[in-house]
């Protein structure tokens, strides 16, 4: 079986690159983005199986970046985690409302992480959010 | 007035009369005189000699003397000022012979009442000098007493000067209250001008004053009161209140003028320090910026300062005798959690913050007692903390933003370390690993420390919202004590649960309390030595619940108890193995505490130990269902969103009891409490177990009722996948429904009863008393 795909979408390099050891190491292929803008167009011409997003970033925030995704048909059904430092009650409102699929904040307990990264992976997960967008 | 003189009436008794006399014929003519007298009888006693007469002058009961002044023992003058001297009060007539009256009226002059010459002398002439002679003195004697009656007021009138002057203002009286007021004696100012001794120099003012009483006492014929300044022998100036009234002869005409004087320095002093206290009371009342009034128990304003006019834009008439409600807040009851509604209550001071017309003002009311200890009103006092407001979020506003540009590092550090340290990126030796898990050790300080501050600003900005659900603060407890095995062991120290009986479950937000338990349990055991004693009890009070830790630590000083909860407080630390502190844990903790509306305090002594206690509301199952109702309605009506129910019931509950046991159940309602969770996925869906956990309630935020049923489709899969998995029990027997707002019902009342169309009847149709096993 291939290896799954992640964008990591933030405009901290230090923490991009930590965290793409981190899931290299579970087994997964990393692509990276260090903006919201640069992080719709990876999406697109990457098609990855998985977004980590930020929010705070230049360029396009992370929200603005999660709403333009779902709404495009090449990147709607891509799960997406937010991991950000702002972890407000209204972003993680926002960021559900907007079809997030899980909502992390920094700094996030490595296992934490991967089983998030994994369950958003599994095929169940992906069919109900499709079904309930349907419905 | 006097009794001697009363009992002797001539008309009446007997008239003593006693004759000195050495002549026996004249003796004889006398008695022969008297005798003849009708309507009278008197009673004759003869002495021939003076030495005679005296003894029967001291015998007493004598009316009146006749008295020859040559007598064989004594002559002339002589012999009347010894009789004089014996009995000044009897009346004394002197006989005497033609050629020696001379004498006879010397005696007058001193006091004798008539004389006789004694060949002139009838029977009835006789009768009239005695008659005369002891009216005259009785009349006489009469004065006297009223006189020195008198004398005795004026003179004993210490503390008032009585004085009086002629027209010309010399002084002719001065009584002993003037001597004792002014420091002059009697002789020292008789005869002198009042105006010389009592306005010595200076004062025109006094002068011109005294001379226009004068005038006007002379024009008018009348008296007059003034105050002046008068000054005493030694220098003193006296503010003394005067009475004047003129005195008048036969032809009315002014002839001197009395003075009646008091001195009020002390009560002029007095009143001036009063006027002078509650002028610099007033000023200083109204430079105060606070609004301040005095509300009496009928909330009305008895008084209040400038800031209140200003504050009001009304004149002090439009605000007195109005009731504070009414002013400030435009409503004719007070306002909820009114401090002086509360004060009125607790007799103690009640404070409150409120926002008016965009500003923001702490509000104090104190109470107003009475001599007797009275509640008599209350002191309500407004400070304008706009401008500390504004502070105190921009603080929290700069706490919020660094403490996020911190963790955006120390994420990285920490992720850095923990690649390594995990092994991830290859094997690495033991003293590389040593020094990882130092650093590694400290990043997780700071990253909690962060994590505390950014409580510490959420709370105070209002940002954290609970997330409240029924919880067995039993199984809490054990959660958080399990998790410090490792300590409570490396330490050797005893750990003791006291659990009285089983506790109902509590409506409150597991993690925030965790957290709080977390926190007391973490300190007690880092202060109490090794082979300590910690005790964890929880009671069950009906109205709340208390959980307390005590330990055998180090105890906290009296001094340090009532700062022990303030943020960065922290005493004597000790750096031992565990956690290093931040010193905010107990300051969030009491700040959920509250938020739970609960209470959190220490009992302590130094050397001895700590007893921290939280006490938590014990809310009704019905009480809860409703709190979380009516936020999640009036959530959803604000944000004009809808808000859907799902409902799980266990049916047949009593059955799976009977046939399986009553903790099993409480197991598989607890795991289907769990799937649900983790089926719905958004943290903010609330879900909660009622009346023992045989309802389970989910209240979905922003979720139209077609959703609400597919959840509820997939809550029943994940249920279903989990009975075949668990091997539960296959006769389970579960109801799902959906109740939705604004679809099946608008208000609380009509969802409630919405609900228990199928499951809680008997709940309400009892509806005020509280819900299931624990009312």
């Amino acid at each position: 079986m291939d290896k799954k795909r992640i964008l990591i979408v933030d405009d901290e390099p230090d923490f991009v690159r930590v965290t793409q050891f981190r899931l290299e190491a579970a087994g997964y292929e990393v692509v990276v983005a260090f903006d919201g803008i640069q992080g719709v167009r990876t999406a697109h011409q990457e098609k990855p199986d998985l977004i980590i997003l930020d929010i705070m970033m230049p360029a396009m925030h992370g929200h603005k970046v999660c709403e333009t995704l779902k709404k495009s048909a090449r990147t709607w059904t891509i799960p997406i985690i937010y991991l950000t430092a702002k972890g407000s009650k209204e972003d993680e409102e926002l960021a559900y409302k907007l079809g997030a699929e899980y909502f992390l904040t920094k700094p996030c307990d490595p296992q934490t992480f991967l089983e998030s990264i994994k369950k958003a992976l599994e095929p169940s997960t992906k069919l109900e959010r499709a079904e309930e967008k349907e419905s | 007035m006097n009794k001697q003189f009363e009992t002797r009436n001539m008309q009446s008794a007997i008239v003593k009369v006693l004759l000195i006399e050495d002549s026996s014929k004249y003796t004889e003519v006398i008695r022969i005189m008297l005798d003849r007298v009708q309507g009278t009888q008197f009673d004759l006693v003869c002495a021939r000699r003076l030495s005679r007469g005296l003894e029967s002058l001291g015998e007493g009961g004598v009316d009146v003397v006749l008295l020859d002044l040559k007598l064989p023992d004594s002559q002339g003058l002589d012999t009347f000022d010894r009789v004089y001297a014996q009995a000044p009060s009897v009346p004394i007539i002197v006989m005497t012979v033609t050629d020696n009256d001379e004498l006879a009226v010397r005696a007058v002059q001193k006091g004798a009442q008539d004389y006789l010459v004694k060949d002139q002398v009838d029977s009835k002439l006789l009768v009239r000098a005695i008659r005369y002679a002891i009216e005259r003195k009785r009349v006489e004697e009469a004065l006297k007493e009223t006189n020195i009656f008198l004398q005795n007021i004026l003179e004993s009138s210490s503390y008032i000067s009585i004085l009086y002057t002629d027209l010309e203002g010399n002084i002719l009286y001065w009584n002993k209250g003037a001597e004792d007021m002014f420091g002059y004696k009697v002789e020292e100012v008789v005869g002198r001008c009042k105006t010389d001794i009592l306005y010595p120099d200076d004062e025109e003012e006094t002068k011109k004053k005294i001379e226009e009483v004068r005038s006007f006492i002379l024009k008018n014929k009348q008296g007059i009161s003034c105050e002046v300044w008068e000054v005493t022998k030694d220098g003193r100036k006296l503010w003394v209140n005067l009475n004047l009234t003129p005195r008048f002869d036969e032809n009315d005409q002014v002839i001197g003028i009395l003075g009646i004087g008091q001195d009020i320095t002390e009560r002029k002093r007095m009143d001036e320090m009063l006027l002078t206290a509650a002028q610099e009371w007033r000023t200083t009342f109204d430079a105060i910026s606070d609004v301040i009034c005095l509300i009496d128990s009928e909330r009305r304003i008895i008084r209040c300062n400038n800031a209140m006019t200003h504050f009001l834009q009304k004149s002090f008439n439009d605000i007195i005798g109005r009731t504070c409600c009414k002013l400030v807040h435009g409503t004719s009851e007070p306002i909820e959690g009114c401090p002086f509604e509360r004060m009125q209550k607790t007799r103690r001071s009640e404070t409150m913050v409120l926002p008016i017309d965009a500003r923001w003002f702490n509000i104090s009311v104190d109470p107003l007692l009475d001599e007797g200890g009275n509640l008599i009103g209350g002191v309500h006092i407004m400070s304008d903390i706009t401008k500390e407001k504004e502070i105190d979020r921009m603080k929290s506003e700069l706490i919020s933003k660094v403490s996020h540009e911190l963790r955006t590092p120390l994420t990285t550090i920490k992720e850095g370390i923990s690649l390594v340290f995990d092994g991830t990126l290859g094997q690495i030796n033991a003293d590389q690993e040593e020094v990882l898990a130092i650093a590694k050790k400290d990043i997780d300080r700071l990253a909690r420390l962060i994590g505390n501050l950014l409580d510490v600003s959420k709370i105070e900005t209002g940002k954290v919202e609970l997330k409240k659900s029924s919880v067995n603060i039993s199984s809490l407890v054990e959660e958080v004590l399990v998790s410090f095995q490792k300590q409570i062991e490396k330490k050797n120290i005893t750990l003791e649960t006291r659990l009285k009986g089983e506790m109902p479950p509590l409506y409150i937000d597991p993690d925030k309390i965790s957290q709080v338990l977390t926190n007391l349990v973490s300190n007690s055991i880092k202060f109490t030595p090794e082979s300590g004693h910690i005790t964890l009890g929880i009671k069950d009070k009906r109205e709340e619940i208390e959980i307390s830790v005590k330990d055998t630590g180090l105890g906290i000083a009296r001094e340090n108890i009532p700062e022990l909860f303030d943020r960065f407080s922290q005493f004597n630390r000790v750096y031992g193995p565990g956690e290093r502190g931040t010193g905010l844990g107990l300051a969030i903790s009491k700040e959920i505490v509250e938020m739970h509306g609960g209470k959190i305090w220490v009992e302590s002594e130094l050397g001895k130990g700590s007893t921290f206690t939280l006490s938590l509301p014990r809310l009704s199952q019905d009480e809860i269902f409703r709190e979380y109702l009516t936020n999640g309605l009036r959530e959803a009506e604000v944000k004009d969103c809808p808000l859907s129910l799902i409902v799980i019931c266990m049916k047949n509950v009593e059955k799976i009891e009977r046939d399986y046991t009553d903790v099993k159940v409480f197991a598989i309602l607890q795991e289907t409490e769990e799937v649900i969770v983790r089926t719905l996925r958004r943290k903010s869906d609330i879900v909660s177990r009622y009346k023992y956990g045989e309802i389970i309630i989910a209240i979905l935020m922003d979720t139209a009722r077609r959703n609400a049923l597919s959840i509820k489709e997939r809550i029943g899969q994940a249920i279903e996948a989990e009975i075949r998995e668990k091997g539960w029990p296959k006769d389970i027997e579960l109801i799902l429904d959906v109740v939705t707002y604004p679809d099946d019902a608008t208000n609380e009342v009509d969802m409630i009863n919405k609900i228990s169309k199928g499951f809680w009847v008997e709940e309400i149709s009892d509806e005020g008393s509280k819900g299931g096993k624990d009312g």
